[in-house]
C-alpha cells in the first residue's frame, strides 16, 4: 500500500513537469505550408520573397489544396519569410518546399545568401529544385496558370521530374548545387524556366540550363545545348536523337529513340598536355523516318550509326566550346582529372580556368541501333 | 552487497552502442575530407594496441573495477586522487555528452525551449538508466540493438540510389598527413575512450574473455563508423559534410522513395539520440560508481540521481553554443584526454605486471623456504 502510494505521488509530482505541452506547439492547420518559393532582390537592396502556399482550408473530401501566393519584403531572405506574418496570420512553415525560384537578376549577383539560408534553415530540406527564371521578376513565375497539378510549384518539380523522358533539362537539388560551389574543377548548372503564352494564357516553360561561375550566373544554354550536356554528364535516360541525312536540299530527317546511354569521361597525361576522352555509348531505335533514302539492311543501319554519331560529336564539341568561351567547366572536366589524375591537378590545378579554355577533348560515340520498330523496310510509296 | 553481472554477449553489445555513440553526432568531417573512412581505419588500427593494454587490466584483476584496482596498485591516498581525477573526467565527459544530446535536439526540432529542460529531461533518463543499475542496462541495450541495427540497415539500403563512388576520389590527395591526424582524434574519440569500461569490468561474467569483448566491439564499431562515414562522403560529397553540423541526420534527409517514401530522418534521429544515450548513461554510470568509491557509499543506487542530475545541470553552461562544443571535441578532447585515455592503463599496467610478478616470486620461494 506504501509503495502504491510512493508511486503515486512521484507520478504526481513528475506530471505537471512533463505534461506542460511544448514551448513551439504547432498545430497543422495553424502553420502556413509552403510549396514554393521565388526570391527576387528588390531595387532598395532588399528581397523580395513570394510564397506560394497551399490552402488546405477547402472543406469536404473533395477539397483540393489552392494555391495562395504571399509576397513579403524585408532585408535579408528569413527576414522576409518572417515578415510575411504581417501579411497573413500563420507563419509561414517551409518543411514541404520543392522548388525554389531565383530571378536571373539575383543570380547574377551570385546565389550564396540564398544558398547559405536555405541550407541553414533546419525546416528548409536540402533535396529542394533550385531554378533560375528567365525573365524579370521571380514572382511572376506564379501567375502562371498549371496544367496538371493545382500548385505551381509542384507543378515545376513534375516538370523536372518528367523531363527525364527528354534529357532537355537538368535535375539539380541544393545539396548537389552546394557540392559543386566547393569543389574545385567543376561549375554549377541550375534548370531554368520562363513564361510562354499559349493560347492567351501564360504557362510554364523549361527552357534550358543556366551556367554559373563560382556563384554567379553568366549564361544559359538552350534545350538542346543542355541535351548534349546532359550526354557529358551522363545524365542521359532517354529523349530523342534527331539525324541529318542525304544530301542539303533534301533535307532528310531520322529520328532514333535512346533507350540507354553510358558516358565515360576519362582524362590522361601526355607530354605536359591534358586531353579528356569521352565515349558515349547509346542504344537507340530507330523510331522515324523522314526522307526517301531506305533503310533496308543492316549495312544501312550501321552506316546510319556512324553518320548520328558524328553528328552528335557534332553538338557536343559546339556546347564545349561555349563553355569554354565562357570559361566555365560545366562539365566538371577539372573534377574528373582531379579524381583520376590527382597529381596532375595538384601542380595544374590553380590554373584549371586558362587550361579548360584550351582544353582539348575527343569525343568518341558508338551508336547501336537495336531494332526499327515495327517495320522491317521504310514506308514504300507505288509510283 | 549484490553484485552485478553482464553476460559477454551483452557487454559486446553495450561497447559497440558506446563507441558509435556520439560519433554520430560529433567529428565527422576533418582534413582528411574524403579519406575520413581511411582514417577510421587508422585510427582502428592504432586503438588495437591500447585495447590490449585495457583488456590487459581485465584480465589480471578479474570481478574489480578501476578504482579497486588504483587502491590496491597505488594504496589508500594515492589511489583516491587518481580516483578524484579520473571521476572528473568521466564527469565532465558526461556532462559534455548531455550537452550533444539537448544541443543535437535544440536544433533540430525544440528552438525554443530553454536548453536547461532538455537536458534535464534527458538527464532524468539517464538517471533511471544509471539506478536501475548494469544489469538492466544490458538487458536493455540489448532489445535496442537490434532494432538499432535494423534502422541503420534501412536508411542504408534506401540511400543507395544516391551513392556516388566518384566522390571517394581521389584517395589520399593531401597525402597521409591530414588523415593521420584525423585518425589521432579519432582514436582519442571513440576507440579510446572504452577505457571507461575498465570501471565496471568486475561486472563481466567470470568465464567471459575480456579480449574478446574488447577487440570485437573495436572492430565491428569500428568499421561500422568507416561505412557510416564513407556513406556520408558517397551521398553529399566530402565538401558538404564538412560544412554541415549534423551530416548523418541531413544524409537521412536526402533519402526519398518514389513519391511516398520521405522524409524519414526521423528514424535517423531516434537512433542518434539513442546511441548518444547509451554512451552518457555508460560514463555517468562510471562516475556514479566512482563517486560512491571515493565516499565509501556502498550501494552507488542511491547516488545515482544527484551525480547524474548534477552532471546535465552542468552540461548546460558547459559550452556557449554547438560550434563551439564541435570544436572542442574535435581540436582540445583528444590532448585533454592522453592522461586518461593512454598514461593511467598504461601505468596501472606496468605497475600491475611488476607486482603481480613480485608476489608470484614471493609466494613462490616461499614453500622452498618452508622446505628447507
Amino acid at each position: 500500500m506504501k509503495r502504491i502510494i510512493k508511486i503515486l505521488l512521484y507520478i504526481l509530482i513528475i506530471n505537471p513537469l512533463l505534461l506542460t505541452s511544448c514551448w513551439n506547439y504547432r498545430e497543422a492547420d495553424n502553420l502556413t505550408l509552403v510549396r514554393g518559393l521565388a526570391i527576387d532582390k528588390a531595387e532598395d537592396n532588399n528581397y523580395l520573397v513570394s510564397a506560394e502556399t497551399a490552402d488546405m482550408h477547402e472543406e469536404g473530401m473533395e477539397g483540393k489544396a489552392k494555391s495562395v501566393i504571399i509576397e513579403s519584403k524585408g532585408e535579408t531572405i528569413f527576414d522576409a519569410v518572417r515578415n510575411a506574418i504581417l501579411v497573413n496570420v500563420p507563419r509561414l512553415y517551409l518543411g514541404h518546399t520543392t522548388v525554389v525560384v531565383i530571378s536571373q537578376k539575383l543570380a547574377q549577383e551570385g546565389v550564396t545568401p540564398v544558398m547559405d539560408f536555405l541550407t541553414r534553415d533546419h525546416e528548409t530540406r536540402l533535396e529542394m529544385h533550385p531554378v533560375i527564371y528567365q525573365g524579370n521578376e521571380a514572382k511572376e513565375i506564379f501567375k502562371a496558370k498549371p496544367f496538371t497539378a493545382e500548385i505551381i510549384s509542384e507543378e515545376i518539380r513534375d516538370m523536372l521530374y518528367e523531363q527525364k523522358r527528354i534529357s532537355k533539362a537538368v535535375q539539380v537539388q541544393i545539396y548537389e548545387f552546394m557540392e559543386c560551389l566547393a569543389s574545385e574543377g567543376v561549375s554549377g548548372i541550375m534548370p531554368v524556366v520562363r513564361l510562354e503564352e499559349i493560347a492567351g494564357e501564360k504557362v510554364i516553360r523549361l527552357c534550358g540550363t543556366a551556367v554559373f561561375k563560382k556563384d554567379k550566373l553568366i549564361g544559359y544554354l538552350d534545350e538542346d545545348e543542355t541535351k548534349y550536356l546532359c550526354f557529358v554528364l551522363d545524365e542521359v535516360e532517354g529523349g530523342v536523337l534527331t539525324v541529318n541525312v542525304g544530301s542539303k536540299e533534301d533535307n532528310g530527317k531520322i529520328t532514333l529513340e535512346i533507350l540507354k546511354s553510358k558516358t565515360k569521361v576519362k582524362p590522361s597525361y601526355k607530354e605536359d598536355k591534358i586531353t579528356i576522352e569521352i565515349k558515349i555509348r547509346i542504344r537507340a531505335v530507330l523510331d522515324e523516318v523522314r526522307t526517301r533514302i531506305k533503310f533496308n539492311d543492316q549495312k544501312d543501319l550501321d552506316e546510319l550509326a556512324k553518320i548520328a554519331g558524328e553528328q552528335l560529336k557534332g553538338h557536343i564539341e559546339n556546347v564545349i566550346k561555349k563553355a569554354q568561351n565562357s570559361n566555365s567547366d560545366i562539365f566538371g572536366f577539372g573534377l574528373q582529372v582531379k579524381r583520376s589524375l590527382p597529381k596532375v591537378w595538384k601542380e595544374k590545378g590553380k590554373d584549371w580556368d586558362k587550361l579548360f579554355r584550351e582544353l582539348e577533348v575527343n569525343i568518341i560515340p558508338d551508336i547501336e541501333i537495336v531494332h526499327t520498330g515495327l517495320l522491317i523496310k521504310s514506308v514504300e510509296v507505288g509510283e | 552487497m549484490y553484485k552485478e553481472i553482464i553476460s559477454q554477449k551483452q557487454a559486446i553489445v553495450l561497447m559497440i552502442t558506446f563507441i558509435i555513440g556520439s560519433n554520430t553526432i560529433l567529428v565527422m568531417g576533418g582534413k582528411s575530407k574524403q579519406d575520413i573512412w581511411i582514417a577510421v581505419i587508422f585510427a582502428i588500427a592504432a586503438a588495437c594496441v591500447l585495447v590490449a593494454v585495457y583488456a590487459r587490466i581485465a584480465k589480471l584483476f578479474p570481478e574489480k573495477h578501476l578504482f579497486e584496482i588504483l587502491d590496491i596498485l597505488f594504496g589508500k591516498v594515492f589511489g583516491r586522487i587518481i580516483v578524484l581525477f579520473f571521476a572528473w573526467y568521466l564527469f565532465h565527459i558526461g556532462a559534455a555528452i548531455v550537452k550533444n544530446i539537448s544541443e543535437f535536439i535544440r536544433i533540430i526540432s525544440l528552438d525554443s525551449t530553454p536548453v536547461c529542460i532538455i537536458s534535464l529531461m534527458t538527464g532524468i533518463v539517464i538517471a533511471y538508466a544509471v539506478r536501475s543499475g548494469l544489469e538492466v542496462m544490458g538487458r536493455l541495450i540489448s532489445i535496442i540493438f537490434p532494432i538499432w541495427i535494423t534502422g541503420t540497415l534501412v536508411l542504408t539500403i534506401l540511400s543507395i540510389g544516391q551513392y556516388d563512388i566518384n566522390r571517394l576520389k581521389p584517395v589520399l590527395y593531401e597525402g597521409l598527413e591530414p588523415v593521420i591526424s584525423d585518425a589521432f582524434r579519432l582514436f582519442a574519440l571513440p576507440f579510446a575512450e572504452t577505457v571507461v569500461f575498465l570501471c565496471f569490468a568486475g561486472s563481466f561474467q567470470r568465464k567471459s574473455s575480456p579480449y574478446k569483448i574488447y577487440y570485437y566491439s573495436l572492430l565491428v564499431g569500428g568499421f561500422y563508423l568507416a561505412i557510416v562515414v564513407a556513406r556520408t562522403v558517397m551521398m553529399i560529397g566530402a565538401d558538404n559534410l564538412s560544412m554541415f553540423m549534423y551530416p548523418l541526420y541531413v544524409t537521412a534527409r536526402l533519402i526519398r522513395v518514389g513519391n511516398f517514401l520521405e522524409k524519414i530522418e526521423l528514424i535517423s534521429a531516434v537512433l542518434i539520440i539513442s546511441c548518444t544515450f547509451t554512451k552518457a548513461t555508460v560514463y555517468l554510470f562510471s562516475f556514479t560508481k566512482g563517486v560512491a568509491y571515493l565516499f565509501n557509499i556502498r550501494d552507488y543506487h542511491r547516488i545515482a540521481a544527484p551525480s547524474v542530475f548534477l552532471a546535465s545541470i552542468y552540461s548546460i553552461p558547459l559550452y556557449e553554443s554547438a560550434i563551439e562544443m564541435i570544436k572542442w571535441a574535435q581540436d582540445i578532447f583528444p590532448y585533454y584526454s592522453i592522461p586518461f585515455q593512454i598514461i593511467l592503463p598504461v601505468a596501472v599496467w606496468i605497475t600491475a605486471e611488476i607486482k603481480l610478478r613480485k608476489n608470484k616470486n614471493t609466494t613462490a620461494e616461499n614453500p622452498q623456504n618452508q622446505a628447507m
